[in-house]
């Protein structure tokens, strides 16, 4: 029998609190969903942690200053650079500051523990938040699977840990934390394709995954110091920031030559597309160039000036994870990003560049349209016959070529100089294609010929970095949502946005027009999403949010 | 006999009291506990992966040319993480140095 409430005893509420404390810690996806768990949309939160050492003088700034810096908006710090960056779909308002803690070891203790190749350089992190933990006047441990940033006083080392969390000086900048941040969120760093030092590491410092090898903007007199550049394409595809309208995949449309119009990645507002994928490797989808048009203002305000940029995504084999390498003109001085492409049977040029307009107009020519999907290669019946075939199957037809003289009537017959001998007949891959095969290579040539169109063309199957396992689609929630659903729960959701205003009261109510008629709740499938659904449905959206991720066909990537 | 939740009331404070010694014996005496272990994972990736946090000359050129310099060919890379170089601004010959960290410019002598 339970005991009546009004028994329950000072040292039974401490009990309580505490067992409900640790069960809403464990209930609290969102506090690491940033980790790896693209595609993401919503603010992330961090654990600012704040340290001295025990003989440190006092910080040069209060957590007050770290607030403005990292976590409040309207400050153009790293809250304001992140919303930007994601076109609104993110911030980092409900990261916590916290400190300034002191731990028990001097600056000299903590500077033996090593920098880079020392075993112990991460002991200085835990150093830190154990020092946080023990506080005795406001002991903070951050929640289980929350990205972490120590902040020491004054600085002795500059880290990122993928996944964990980072450790930073105290006069850090703009540019340091939104790296870090680009780690927290799982981007790995860019690379170029510099022959000195292959594939050389830090070399796109239009990238801020390339950081401090950046292209910041010096902001003199700056609160935050430097800020930018934002990060490139690729990576802000990678979160399912772009709308799927902005995306534009060279070939899926089966057209060799698309002239089109870029809008510069920083300026939304401007009409075009944001990113172009030229898928040109049938071996492996993921593997494509990008194309970018980048205005040198905003956080790209340091950049030497505005550029179209063409990055390859290609496969590192040593790391497993996909990398972004800008190309750049290394046999020109400066070594300037590449202006025109032409390789792999692509071809990308400028054709203009509008400045005022922030967009920049260009040319793809991509021959992947007439190539095979993976596993096909043209049959060649005849030099220009495309069909994709099984490779037996091409060497098939070239046999049957090889022999068609000898199965030829010499005397003809019937069907005039191409009469075929008793037992064979016209093969008929293509218009006139006396070639004489057994009955049975003919039915398998028109096979092939039927199934033509759904081995062609391996760029109908590029759906870049968010693609989805077999058996899931894109829910479609709206143009950017990126989630991995089954058919019928996208077809569901399509159902419901038919009629958005369906279950929505009339009258509005406490929540404003939005306000939903009893009974019903906000879908809540992305932030904002404020179509009313019973319960259920909402639960159901909420488990494939948290399911995003290993859903994705790529998920390890970067 | 002893209500269960009496049991589990005395085992927590009991454990409050050991957290509460460990706390303070850690603070006063700065023992460390193990590394955690996947910050010990973390310190063999970043000993494979030193962060080349400086600037390269390309990267301080252009920030010099952003703050109104010329003739920023003449970069050298000093023996303390800064930049050298003998620029021209307003058609006024300066040296100047350039952290290769923090971006920060120092006129020179």
């Amino acid at each position: 029998m339970l005991r009546p409430f009004r028994q329950v005893g000072p040292t039974q509420w401490i009990w309580l609190c505490c067992a409900i404390a640790i069960v809403i810690a464990t209930m609290a996806p969102d506090q690491a969903q940033a980790n790896n768990a693209r595609p993401y949309r919503g603010p992330v939160a961090w654990s600012i942690v704040l340290c001295t050492f025990s003989d440190s003088p006092a910080p040069p700034h209060d957590p007050a200053y770290y607030r403005d810096l990292i976590v409040n908006r309207g400050t153009s710090g790293l809250s304001d650079f992140l919303a930007a960056v994601s076109y609104g779909n993110s911030d980092l308002t409900p990261t916590v500051v916290k400190g300034w803690y002191t731990m028990p070891f001097t600056r000299a203790q903590e500077e033996a523990l090593g920098g880079g190749g020392s075993p112990t350089r991460t002991r200085k992190y835990q150093d830190c938040l154990d020092a946080a933990a023990h506080s005795a006047h406001d002991p903070y441990t951050p929640p289980p699977g929350q990205l972490v940033a120590v902040v020491t006083s004054p600085g002795i080392d500059l880290f990122g840990m993928i996944g964990i969390g980072s450790y930073l000086p105290d006069n850090v900048d703009m540019v340091g934390m939104s790296h870090e941040v680009g780690h927290g969120l799982g981007f790995s760093h860019s690379f170029s394709n510099n022959p000195v030092a292959a594939n050389e590491e830090y070399d796109d410092p239009w990238d801020m995954m390339s950081a401090y090898n950046v292209f910041a903007d010096p902001r003199p007199g700056a609160r935050f110091g430097n800020a930018g550049p934002g990060f490139n394409a690729h990576h802000v595809d990678e979160m399912g920031w772009l709308p799927r309208p902005r995306i534009f995949t060279a070939g899926a449309d089966g057209q060799l030559t698309n002239s089109l119009t870029l809008a510069a990645l920083n300026h939304p507002e401007a009409p075009g597309f944001l990113i172009a994928r030229v898928p040109f490797d049938p071996a492996d989808l993921f593997h494509y160039y990008t194309v970018e048009f980048r205005k040198a203002d905003g956080f790209d305000g340091g950049l030497p000036g505005s550029t179209v940029l063409i990055h390859e995504t290609k496969l590192d084999a040593a790391a497993g994870v996909y990398h972004t390498y800008l190309l750049r003109d290394n046999g020109a001085p400066g070594r300037p990003p590449i202006q025109a492409l032409n390789d792999n049977g692509v071809t990308i040029s400028i054709e203009s560049v509008n400045q005022a307009a922030n967009q920049a107009h260009i040319k793809i020519v991509n021959q992947i349209v007439d190539r095979c999907l993976q596993g096909f290669v043209w049959r060649e019946a005849s030099p220009s016959d495309h069909v994709c075939v099984t490779p037996a199957l091409r060497a098939q037809a070239a046999a049957d070529n090889a022999l068609a003289a000898a199965r030829r009537n010499p005397a003809g017959g019937p069907f005039g100089p191409d009469t075929c001998l008793q037992g064979f007949v016209w093969r008929e891959a293509f218009p006139n294609d006396h070639v004489c095969v057994v009955p049975a290579t003919r039915t398998q040539a028109a096979a092939d010929n039927q199934a033509a169109a759904s081995r062609h063309n391996p760029a109908r199957n590029v759906f870049g970095p968010n693609t989805c396992v077999v058996g899931f689609v894109w829910r479609e929630a709206d143009a950017s949502d990126f989630v991995c659903v089954t058919g019928a729960e996208r077809s569901t959701v399509a159902g419901e946005n038919a009629n958005p205003a369906l279950h929505r009261n009339p009258a509005g109510g406490p929540f404003g027009p939005d306000t939903c008629l009893t009974g019903f709740v906000w879908r809540d499938s992305f932030p904002g999403d404020h179509v009313c659904v019973v319960p259920p449905r909402r639960d159901q959206v909420r488990a494939d949010n948290n399911q995003a991720h290993a859903r994705l066909m790529r998920p390890n990537d970067e | 006999m002893r209500h269960p939740l009496t049991t589990a009331c005395h085992c927590f404070a009991g454990c409050c009291v050991a957290v509460l010694c460990a706390t303070g014996a850690w603070a006063q005496q700065g023992e460390r506990a193990p590394l955690r272990a996947d910050l010990q994972a973390a310190a063999e990736h970043l000993m494979h992966h030193p962060h080349p946090y400086a600037m390269t000359e390309e990267v301080a050129r252009v920030r010099l040319e952003k703050f109104g310099f010329e003739r920023t060919q003449s970069l050298q890379p000093t023996a303390h993480n800064t930049f050298q170089a003998e620029v021209m601004k307003n058609g006024e010959a300066r040296r100047v140095e350039i952290d290769r960290i923090t971006g920060e410019l120092r006129p020179l002598q």
